[in-house]
């Protein structure tokens, strides 16, 4: 999986393609821990090149919502493709962060 | 001493023999009492001397066979003593004679005495010495050596048999002639057999030719104070007089012991100055097993090393030298714990600007300067030594050091030592890294027998027995994708006609999902006998599981009570998949999605807001279906998802099924992957309402 970071002001924007499985996550989740550490609380997420979510990549998210929310940040993502969408709606993910479909969209909030 | 104790009975026989023989001769003989001839009187004087024979060699073979390890050096002595002793016998009677100078009293009875004395002695010392060399010669069994013998052993039959006969009829000549002929041809061939000399060391090698060398004396003694030497000194033909007499036989066994003497004491001399030689060679065979004998036996790698050292300086006939233990950083490799006969700071020397153990691990060849004076990288060096050696110690797969070896000669390793140097490294690097694999096969065993048992624990956490009803039938099945999983399914019954069923699913799968979904059972258990309200009880279960798990984890779950009574189930979904519902009356499958978060995910607050409980009609054939995300997402081998289309499309015609369902469904989905194994868990609980 590659991970492609952009800034825009205080909001970090991670583009991710390939697959986000047991293995993968590990280093989402490092990145997402430094920045955090670095104060960035504010996180667009791409999901239009990644094709496959496992357990360990939601749970990386999970990991760091609760935080990242008592900071006054957010997670938002953006270009889900169906399958991923499905996912976060059954297991009720969605409910708590926000989806949108374009990157802009995504900045705006 | 082994030899004497028993074949007392051959010994008497043949004791007896030579009484009986002796005192015919005394009698009947031609130095006779009486000389009484009777019609058989010769006859019968070669009966008894062919028994006489006959039984004595008898009982020496019996003695020569008699113990499976062959000592030579007793062997030897027993021959030689029995010569010595029957010497001193006849020194014993020549004394006697002169003493009485011409005027012996009975000298008949003097004579006889010393002929019976003689042939009981050469008899035992000659055919002792025979049994013995032949098995000397056959130490290595090859079927030619035993033809050979076997040829010898017809002739001397053939021999015996002609003492019978002394008439002296030219064909008897040349028959005595042709089998004397072929059996000094025959000993000499035998006496080439002569391989026990090798096996000996250099000590052995001395004490047997100390022994053959008196052993022959001996023999020449006999031969001095027998009548053969007194009818040489008359210049009759020494052979002529064995041909014609009674010593034919005896003569030829003589021949055959004499000619295997003569060639074992050549060559015993020929061999003692390499005999060193042959001996380290041996005792480097024995250095690679005492290797891996130390290696089997403890449990450090220091004594097989050290092992390696002895046998690695034995080989190369030098006393310097030590092994560098091999390690990623320069600084943690150690020689000193097999350092021999120098300082560490000599050592030094050639260790600490120069990285020669690397170099020869890198190149897995070894390394040798044959003068260090002459090398213009060691020349300034300021040592007593002349040669360096520096050979890897490692296999394909394990890297352990390398063997540095000193001389204070210059040229001092042979090629014929180093590669018996690289023999005994690669070897000592094999066996350890056997060792290792072996324990590290041993620890995976292990493993697998605790995973045996965790799964065999784990079997009992899901229920095997469902609450029987008319109204109501269940059925479930897990199946999981490693020895253990994260699925959980559970039924109690909470009053008449009234149940409590769950499903859930850990996120992840094996050993740490398993031990989840254990506490899972446990928070079920113990929130699902209360009072509280379906959305109460997955509210607690949710602030459990925030609890107990790790930050990520989660756990998708439902809870369904089933209310016969009242015709209906009561739903909570927390972010598992929706459970199919078969409505009979209209003959189709629902998914029943509702809003629900999985537990472990949202804090109290979020997780209550978006929670909602449902009901459902359940009625006569109706049927749910609980179900892990592992069926739904199964793969088959055109990577298609099972999905839920095609689970929906299955429990519609499936479900007349009552307690096979679940059984079915993963069958089912199995055959359709055409894997053996799940790629995830997979669990099936159904609920059809029978009346």
């Amino acid at each position: 999986m590659e991970i492609k970071e952009k800034y825009l002001n205080d909001i970090v924007i991670l583009i991710l393609s390939g697959e986000l499985d047991a293995g993968t996550s590990i280093f989402l989740d490092e990145k997402i821990e430094k920045f955090i550490e670095s104060g960035y609380i504010k996180f667009v997420f791409g999901f239009e090149q990644l094709d496959y979510i496992s357990s360990a990549g939601l749970g990386v998210f999970i990991s760091h919502l609760d935080d990242v929310n008592n900071k006054d940040g957010f997670f938002r993502f953006f270009g889900l493709q169906d399958k991923i969408k499905n996912v976060f709606s059954l297991l009720g993910f969605d409910l708590l962060v926000s989806i949108y479909t374009s990157e802009n969209q995504a900045l705006e909030g | 001493m082994i030899l004497y104790k028993k074949n007392t009975f051959y010994f008497w026989l043949g004791f007896v023999s030579w009484l009986l023989f002796s005192i015919y001769n005394y009698i009947f003989g031609t130095n006779a009492l009486h000389s009484i001839a009777f019609r058989y009187h010769e006859f019968l004087a070669d009966v008894l001397f062919v028994l006489f024979i006959f039984t004595n060699f008898l009982y020496l073979q019996k003695s020569i066979y008699k113990y499976d390890k062959l000592d030579i050096n007793e062997h030897f002595l027993y021959v030689n003593v029995t010569g010595i002793i029957g010497l001193a016998f006849l020194l014993a009677l020549q004394v006697i004679r002169l003493m009485f100078g011409n005027s012996l009293p009975f000298s008949i009875e003097y004579d006889q005495a010393k002929d019976s004395f003689f042939w009981y002695f050469i008899v035992h010392f000659l055919g002792y010495a025979y049994f013995f060399f032949r098995r000397l010669s056959l130490y290595q069994r090859t079927k030619k050596r035993l033809d050979l013998w076997k040829g010898m052993e017809i002739l001397l039959g053939a021999c015996l048999v002609i003492a019978f006969e002394n008439a002296g009829f030219m064909f008897e000549i040349y028959l005595k002639y042709i089998l004397g002929i072929s059996a000094l041809l025959i000993s000499v061939f035998i006496s080439f057999s002569v391989d026990w000399i090798a096996y000996l060391n250099t000590k052995q090698k001395l004490n047997a030719l100390i022994s053959v060398t008196l052993f022959l004396l001996i023999g020449l003694a006999f031969l001095y104070i027998s009548d053969l030497k007194i009818q040489w000194l008359k210049g009759k033909l020494l052979y002529d007089e064995i041909l014609f007499s009674d010593y034919f036989f005896i003569g030829v066994i003589g021949n055959f012991v004499i000619i295997y003497g003569i060639i074992s004491l050549l060559i015993l001399v020929f061999n003692l100055p390499t005999s060193s030689l042959f001996e380290q060679r041996s005792d480097e065979i024995f250095s690679f097993q005492r290797i891996n004998q130390t290696i089997r036996n403890t449990e450090d790698k220091q004594s097989a090393l050290n092992a390696l050292m002895d046998a690695a300086l034995l080989s190369a006939n030098t006393s310097f030298g030590w092994i560098e233990n091999y390690s990623d950083k320069k600084e943690d490799r150690n020689s000193s714990l097999t350092i021999r006969n120098l300082k560490e700071e000599e050592a030094m020397n050639f260790t600490k600007d120069y990285n020669l153990s690397e170099m020869v691990l890198n190149e897995n060849k070894f390394y040798q300067i044959l003068d260090l004076k002459k090398d213009n990288s060691f020349k300034l060096i300021k040592t007593r030594f002349k040669s360096l050696l520096v050979v890897p110690i490692q296999t394909s797969g394990l890297k352990i050091g390398a063997l540095f070896l000193l001389s204070e000669v210059s040229e001092s390793f042979t090629d014929r030592t180093l590669l018996t140097l690289m023999a005994l490294c690669e070897q000592t690097a094999v066996a350890l890294e056997n060792k290792s694999l072996l324990k590290e096969s041993l620890d995976l065993e292990r493993y697998k027998v605790q995973l045996t048992i965790a799964r065999e624990i784990q079997d009992g956490l899901l229920p095997k027995i469902f609450p029987q009803s008319n109204a109501i039938t269940f059925s479930a099945k897990a199946l999981y994708a490693e020895e253990v999983g994260g699925d959980y399914y559970d039924i109690i019954t909470l009053g008449k006609e009234s149940y409590r069923v769950c499903i859930g699913d850990v996120s992840g799968k094996g050993t740490q999902a398993a031990f989840i979904m254990a506490e899972m059972k446990g928070i079920f258990h113990a929130l699902a006998r209360t009072e509280f309200p379906l959305p109460e009880i997955m509210s607690r279960a949710n602030e459990a599981v925030l609890d107990c798990l790790g930050k990520g984890t989660f756990i998708t779950f439902i809870l369904i009570d089933i209310l016969i009574k009242e015709n209906k189930v009561s739903l909570c979904r927390a972010g598992h998949c929706p459970p199919l519902l078969y409505k009979s009356l209209t003959y189709t499958v629902t998914p029943l999605i509702q809003k629900g978060i999985g537990l472990g995910i949202a804090s109290k607050n979020d997780f209550e807001k978006n929670l909602t409980i449902e009901s459902y009609p359940f009625e006569v054939g109706d049927h749910i279906l609980l179900y892990t995300d592992g069926i739904v997402e199964a793969r088959n081998h055109n990577n298609e998802e099972f999905g839920y289309e095609r689970l929906s499309d299955w429990f519609l015609k499936n479900q007349a099924n009552q307690d096979t369902t679940a059984e079915k469904l993963l069958s089912d989905i199995l055959n359709w992957t055409q894997k053996q194994v799940p790629e995830d868990d997979f669990s099936v609980l159904s609920i059809k309402r029978t009346s």
